[in-house]
């Protein structure tokens, strides 16, 4: 009898591991079109352009090993890659951290409850689904320093026009201030944030006798904090990898004062057929944004607050 | 039973992927068919280019029963992105356009094929503007020439020379003005919302309701210098010349139409004026130094908005008019196919290089012909000069000037011309925003970068 028994256990045990085993397999191929995107699309040109980065490459020809040698000229010789640097840094932090505030108070307004706010959302959401390349051609119009509608406004209350773009004190400026328009999604995902602040520890302040400041303050920002650090790190590295705006709008120019990262390794690429060397561009600012996310995640501990944590 | 047809189903989506891949690789690779030869023919350009290639090939295609072109436009922003992929992939076109900046590289690796034996004495192409030909200095090869001369010319507003009764430009370039007479004119032409000329007391330089001129800071500057016996790179593509007096001086005096005479819009002033043809209408700018193709859309304010469009020649600086010449080129790659039909290749060629064939895009006022009977011929310059919006005295002021002062552009010699262009533009921008004076942004700018760059590859000028 409990031989029998056994057996039937066992019998049972091994079908439950075939139904399993054909579970993960199916579950697998489900996944297999994403995996293979990823892999083929992402990890595999990756891969080979770290590779393209050690040799000397213009397509045209078999690549030819030169070991260091791209990176070795770009870190000492190249002309163009300290200023560029230093445009992109620039406007990544710049723009990264005005789009995050402006989104956030975006967001505390859209939180209101006001008839019609359903409206106001999807207006406010508008520029983010406006191509890049319409977006940008708009904001010629607007950045024009003659007739633009900025120079109007800054006219009518008295103050000098600007000439936004086609300075080259005030491009980047005006570029940080481009990319504000565009912070729909990042309100969007801080709004869907304020929802979920817990009202009980809100009603606690009141209570307390707190005001709307300190309810801000010590339950709604640091309820946003996970949120508030993922728009960080998305933001970064999006605007670290800006390239619309300077091809379109302003070529680079004046003066390279918008010769964005991704604008030098296109023209490395494209107009010189050094692909080599632009791969080894590539993975410098690979790199530099690697190392920038590392450290914004190694500080969030200090002030990121994660509901049932300590 | 339902999970192994699922499973099934997402395996075949997979394998029809896979496979798809591979199908499309054979399906368009297979070349002749028949008798018929395949050929490829890749270009860009805006609907008008677009429609009359294509009308050119279809028209070929049925003339030549053994060979069929097919057209590909694809868009000028990303024709190279395209063309490299292509080449990577081996699957390169038989024939198409090519940007200039990448002419060099691709020729110098073997992608193109070196068509100098029908550009030689006797040869097919024998007869083409010297000027169009892509010959790199130090080869003698050749790897293409353009489908067309676009050149610095003038047009200008010949009513508002008439309101303000000013004498109209010249049109022959041995009346041409000199840069002092040119400057005259100017400062009679423009005038402020006041209605004050730059050289009366109380003009108001910021609100200047006609601008005289613009463009000299555009493509034509290089023409300009060439023209004071400067330049960026001297013809021979041997001497940098941009650090020479003389291109500082002309580059200084480009500055002052901006900053001292107050007759050319400042580079933020002229982001404002939309066209040239707007820009004429509206009386903002008089003349536009710019290039011949621009006839293009004033040919068309001609017609639908009644512009009176008059044509001159641009002033000398020095001591002869030079204007640069710009088009881009037509190349055959080279491949298996190319080589064992080169025949039929050679013969597209040609009819693609034929101003008779391309006729229609060149009374449309973009293109100016490649062939240099096309200057000289009357009954051909009949052919391109007679049409509804052509202007008074083009035979002389466009015809001649291309045919005895044309200056060559450095991207069709000189092989870092796309490095000297990424170290001058940026700092040509300071001076056009007068930032720095020509002396400076040359010698602070300009000459230590060329120098670290290109290094004892060139002589510079001093």
């Amino acid at each position: 009898m409990t031989t029998n028994i056994e057996v039937n256990e066992t019998g049972k045990k091994r079908k439950r591991r075939v139904q399993k085993h054909r579970q993960n397999l199916s579950g697998y191929l489900f996944a297999a079109p994403a995996i293979l995107g990823l892999v083929i699309f992402t990890v595999l040109p990756m891969l080979a352009s770290l590779v393209l980065s050690l040799t000397d490459y213009n397509v045209l020809n078999a690549p030819k090993f030169i070991g260091l040698e791209n990176y070795k000229n770009i870190i000492f010789s190249d002309m163009f890659v300290k200023k560029s640097l230093v445009v992109t840094f620039v406007f990544a932090i710049g723009s990264t951290i005005a789009s995050l505030f402006s989104a956030l108070i975006l967001a505390l307004l859209m939180n209101v409850k006001l008839k019609g706010q359903s409206v106001f959302r999807t207006i406010f959401y508008l520029p983010v689904v406006v191509p890049a390349v319409a977006s940008n051609i708009l904001w010629m119009w607007l950045f024009n320093p003659d007739f633009g509608l900025l120079n109007a406004v800054l006219k009518n209350v008295g103050l000098p026009p600007s000439n936004w773009i086609f300075d080259e004190k005030t491009a980047i400026p005006s570029l940080i201030l481009m990319s504000i328009w565009g912070c729909g999604s990042t309100a969007l995902i801080f709004l869907s944030g304020l929802q979920d602040v817990p009202t009980q520890l809100l009603e606690a302040v009141e209570v307390d006798g707190g005001n709307w400041w300190h309810k801000f303050r010590y339950v709604t920002l640091p309820a946003l904090s996970p949120l508030i650090f993922f728009n960080l790190i998305m933001g970064l590295i999006g605007s670290f990898q800006t390239f619309t705006q300077a091809y379109i709008m302003t070529g680079g120019g004046p003066n390279n004062s918008t010769l964005f990262y991704s604008l030098l390794i296109y023209r490395e690429a494209f107009q010189q057929n050094h692909f080599g060397y632009a791969s080894a561009l590539a993975w410098i600012l690979f790199l530099i944004i690697a190392l920038f996310t590392a450290f914004i995640f190694r500080t969030a501990k200090s002030w990121v607050y994660y509901g049932g944590n300590n | 039973m339902k999970k192994g047809k699922l499973i099934l189903a997402v395996g075949a989506v997979l394998m029809a992927f896979g496979l798809g891949a591979c199908s499309n690789k054979s399906a368009t690779d297979q070349g002749d068919k028949g008798d018929v030869l395949n050929l490829k023919f890749t270009f860009w350009g805006g609907p008008l280019e677009k429609k009359s290639i294509e009308d050119l090939m279809a028209k070929y295609n049925k003339t030549h029963k053994n060979v069929k072109v097919t057209t590909f436009n694809i868009p000028y922003e990303n024709y190279m992105e395209k063309l490299n992929t292509q080449a990577s992939t081996k699957t390169l076109p038989d024939l198409g356009y090519m940007m200039e900046n990448n002419m060099y590289e691709w020729g110098n690796s073997g992608r193109l094929r070196d068509l100098s034996p029908l550009y030689a004495e006797g040869g097919d192409l024998a007869n083409k503007v010297p000027e169009s030909i892509f010959k790199f200095s130090g080869s003698d090869k050749i790897w293409g020439s353009s489908q067309s001369l676009g050149t610095i010319t003038m047009y200008y507003n010949k009513e508002y020379f008439k309101k303000a009764g000013i004498e109209e430009p010249p049109y022959t370039t041995d009346t041409a003005w000199t840069w002092d007479e040119f400057v005259d004119v100017c400062k009679k032409l423009t005038v402020d919302r006041n209605g004050k000329h730059p050289d009366e007391a109380g003009f108001d330089s910021k609100n200047i309701k006609t601008y005289a001129v613009s463009g000299a800071n555009g493509l034509a500057y290089e023409s300009l210098l060439k023209s004071n016996g400067g330049g960026v790179v001297s013809d021979d593509g041997k001497e940098i010349q941009i650090g020479s007096q003389k291109s500082i001086d002309g580059l200084q005096k480009i500055q002052d139409l901006m900053y001292k005479d107050y007759v050319m819009p400042k580079p933020s002033q002229a982001s404002t004026i939309p066209s040239t043809d707007t820009a004429m209408l509206t009386n903002r700018v008089v003349m536009s130094l710019t290039g011949s193709w621009d006839l293009n859309v004033l040919g068309e304010a001609v017609d639908q908005k009644g512009l009176k469009l008059g044509i001159g020649v641009i002033p000398k600086m020095g001591n002869e008019v030079k204007s640069m010449n710009y088009g881009s080129p037509i190349v055959v790659f080279n491949n298996d196919k190319t080589k064992k039909h080169w025949k039929e290749v050679k013969d597209v060629l040609e009819y693609i290089l034929n101003p008779e064939q391309t006729l229609p895009i060149i009374n449309s006022g973009l293109w100016q012909p490649n062939q240099e009977d096309w200057y000289t011929d009357s009954t051909k310059i009949k052919k391109w000069t007679n049409n509804s919006f052509s202007p008074e005295h083009e035979k002389e002021a466009l015809v001649d000037t291309s045919h005895n002062n044309l200056t060559p552009n450095k991207a069709f010699y000189c092989k870092d011309a796309t490095t000297i262009e990424q170290i001058v533009s940026p700092a040509l921008e300071q001076i056009w925003t007068n930032k720095k004076s020509a002396k400076d942004a040359v010698n602070e700018d300009i000459l230590p970068k060329l120098k670290k760059k290109l290094g004892d590859s060139y002589t510079y000028a001093q």
